[in-house]
């Protein structure tokens, strides 16, 4: 176990560095660094304030030293600062990201308190008109637009019905304001986990011990919370951190169309006013968001299901 | 009372009941062996992408200031001049729709395609060498695995400018990690089998083991992921457009149209409803042909799935 853990880690490690190289190698291909890090206003700089500018930032070295710099400075917590208003990177995702938080969990929480039993429920009684549901609601789910799904939600509920508010308005917050974000970041992710969970049950139900239970005369009840369930939730479980990690930054769509104040929408002006150390920060702090809850994820499946055990 | 019904049926009225019931039998049949409908709409789309100049009744971006928000043609105040009405510029959103089609399949075809010969060659090399080799490109996948896609993508929007080929790229870039795995996973069965076997102790070339032994073996999963993969990539160009990272403006985007017409939503919801129907349709299609195949190809899946 210990030496799976360091190995893990290890891996952990490498993707942490891989994927921040590749994005930081994308900024410098894509033009000359300084135009980046110079502010909008900073067109009518001369060249020796750019030169000033870019030795201050440490664009005259090497490309691998500035990576080492920069990876070097978000170790200590300095991501720099937010062209737009200069503030410090790590305050503007520090502010917007429990906006975000909130929205991921109410989504999160719709997608496995919905997802697994309509799996469940699927599966136990599959080629029913249950099953038939279930399988719509997994198509339905993965297939629909979810940007549209939200437009069309907030025609009928809103513009048409009035019963339900279109965006965040900070004055007369609700736990309304939560209803359709909440679907729309939820629904595709559910409409993931149903299938998963339905395949999952679908799988145990045809295994040897569970015929075998069903020979010995075991009632059906007791066949499928006893046998069935317990090993087929196994993996839905484990995945769910990281179906947590995958909505965290799967936040971006709904943000954008209810004006939720949260990262995904700060993301969406940073990538309009090309505040690229914002960018920058964001992408880093998704990597390792998403890094850790797989680690997360993968720690928990062998506590969770004592015959896997890492060498 | 029903059974004292049926008794009561004269034998030929059972008979022809009987038959009718076998024909609408074979239909139901029909319909749940093959997939009918997603294979209609799937064909109409690519007719509508390429026969867009003939069959779209009108310049998809030629506006028409009077006639702006007009409500499709069975509303009370529509007329069949726009069918499915027009936009808040007065482009008829039929014809954008269908020149639409054209984006979606030619982004996520080119791109599924490069990403596929990437992903195909990688799986093919990590799954026939193993060791060194598999664990580098395995890494590699968990990498990509671990970055935030939608953000990537819009920060190198940002950073290129946007264009038709800086997205193909971008949606490259996602679709070839999901053949590595499932080609890597089956070159793991097909190369210990004995034919492959016996091909390599005949003393065959690698190249000749792959050519024609490998790829063939492979290829129905790569047909699976390949279709599943397409639905995906619509989705994510869509997404894109839809939040302004796409090609830009005029070009008829799905996406974008959506986009524009959110503002105009309690004046002329048709502007954005009808593009996203589109989107919603086609990616559901794909995904159930997918299921299908993989169905078709596995038959041990599918009950499972």
């Amino acid at each position: 176990m210990k030496a799976f853990l360091l190995r893990r880690l290890a891996f952990s490690l490498v993707s942490l560095v891989g994927a921040t190289f590749i994005v930081f190698s994308l900024s410098r291909v894509a033009s000359d660094p300084i135009l980046l890090y110079a502010s909008p206003e900073g067109y009518g700089k001369t060249p020796e304030q750019l030169d000033a500018i870019k030795k201050k930032l440490g664009l005259d070295k090497p490309f691998f030293v500035q990576y080492i710099l920069w990876a070097g400075n978000a170790l200590k917590g300095d991501l720099g600062r937010s062209l737009v208003g200069e503030r410090p990177v790590k305050t503007v995702i520090g502010e917007k990201f429990g906006n975000t938080v909130q929205l991921a969990v109410t989504g999160w929480l719709l997608a496995t308190l919905v997802g697994v039993p309509i799996g469940v429920i699927s599966a136990i009684k599959r080629g029913t008109i249950w099953d038939y549901i279930g399988r719509f609601v997994a198509l339905f789910g993965l297939a629909v637009p979810n940007f549209w799904f939200a437009i069309v939600g907030v025609l009928i509920f809103s513009v048409w019905f009035e019963v339900l508010p279109s965006g965040f308005k900070g004055e007369g917050f609700s736990i309304k304001h939560f209803v359709m974000p909440t679907i729309v970041v939820g629904t595709s992710s559910m409409a993931g986990y149903l299938r998963m969970t339905r395949s999952s049950v679908l799988e145990v139900m045809d295994s040897e011990f569970v015929k075998l239970a069903r020979a010995k005369g075991v009632s059906n009840r007791f066949v499928v919370w006893k046998h069935v369930l317990r090993n087929a939730l196994i993996q839905p479980i484990t995945i769910s951190t990281l179906l947590l990690a995958g909505l965290l930054n799967g936040t971006l769509v709904a943000e954008a169309v209810f004006a939720w104040p949260g990262l995904g929408r700060a993301m969406l002006e940073a990538v309009r006013a090309n505040d690229f150390p914002v960018m920058m920060g964001g992408v880093l702090f998704f990597v390792i968001i998403y890094i850790v809850f797989s680690l997360i994820a993968d720690l928990l499946y062998a506590v969770v299901d004592p015959r896997i055990r890492y060498s | 009372m029903n059974s004292a019904q049926q008794e009561t049926l004269p034998a030929d009225r059972i008979l022809e009941d009987n038959q009718t019931r076998a024909w609408w039998g074979a239909v139901y049949t029909f319909f749940r062996r093959w997939p009918v409908f997603p294979a209609f709409v799937l064909v109409t789309l690519v007719f509508c992408a390429v026969f867009a100049y003939q069959i779209a009744p009108y310049d998809p971006d030629v506006q028409s200031l009077r006639d702006r928000n007009e409500p499709p043609a069975w509303f009370s105040d529509g007329s069949t001049k726009y069918l499915l009405g027009s936009d808040h510029v007065g482009r008829d959103i039929l014809s954008r729709v269908i020149h639409g089609s054209r984006i979606s399949l030619a982004v996520a075809g080119v791109s599924l395609v490069s990403g596929l010969v990437v992903g195909v060659v990688l799986g093919l090399l990590a799954g026939w060498y193993g060791g060194k080799t598999d664990e580098i490109i395995t890494r590699l996948v968990d990498i990509w695995h671990a970055l935030p896609f939608l953000l990537v993508a819009l920060v190198v929007v940002s950073l290129f400018g946007g264009s038709l080929i800086v997205l193909m790229v971008v949606l490259a870039m996602v679709s070839w990690v999901g053949f590595v795995r499932t080609v890597r996973a089956e070159v793991f069965v097909v190369k210990n089998q004995d034919y492959v076997m016996v091909s390599k102790i005949c003393g065959a070339s690698t190249y000749h083991i792959f050519i024609r032994h490998l790829i063939p073996g492979v290829m129905h999963a790569i047909l699976v992921v390949a279709t599943l993969a397409v639905g995906g990539l619509i989705l994510t160009e869509a997404t894109l457009s839809f939040l302004g990272a796409g090609i830009p403006a005029p070009t008829p985007s799905w996406g974008l149209m959506v986009s524009e017409g959110r503002d105009y939503l309690t004046d002329a919801w048709w502007s954005s409803f009808w593009p996203g129907l589109a989107i919603f349709l086609t990616v559901m299609s794909l995904n159930f042909i997918g299921d299908w195949l993989r169905d078709y190809f596995d038959p041990k899946l599918r009950q499972l799935v």
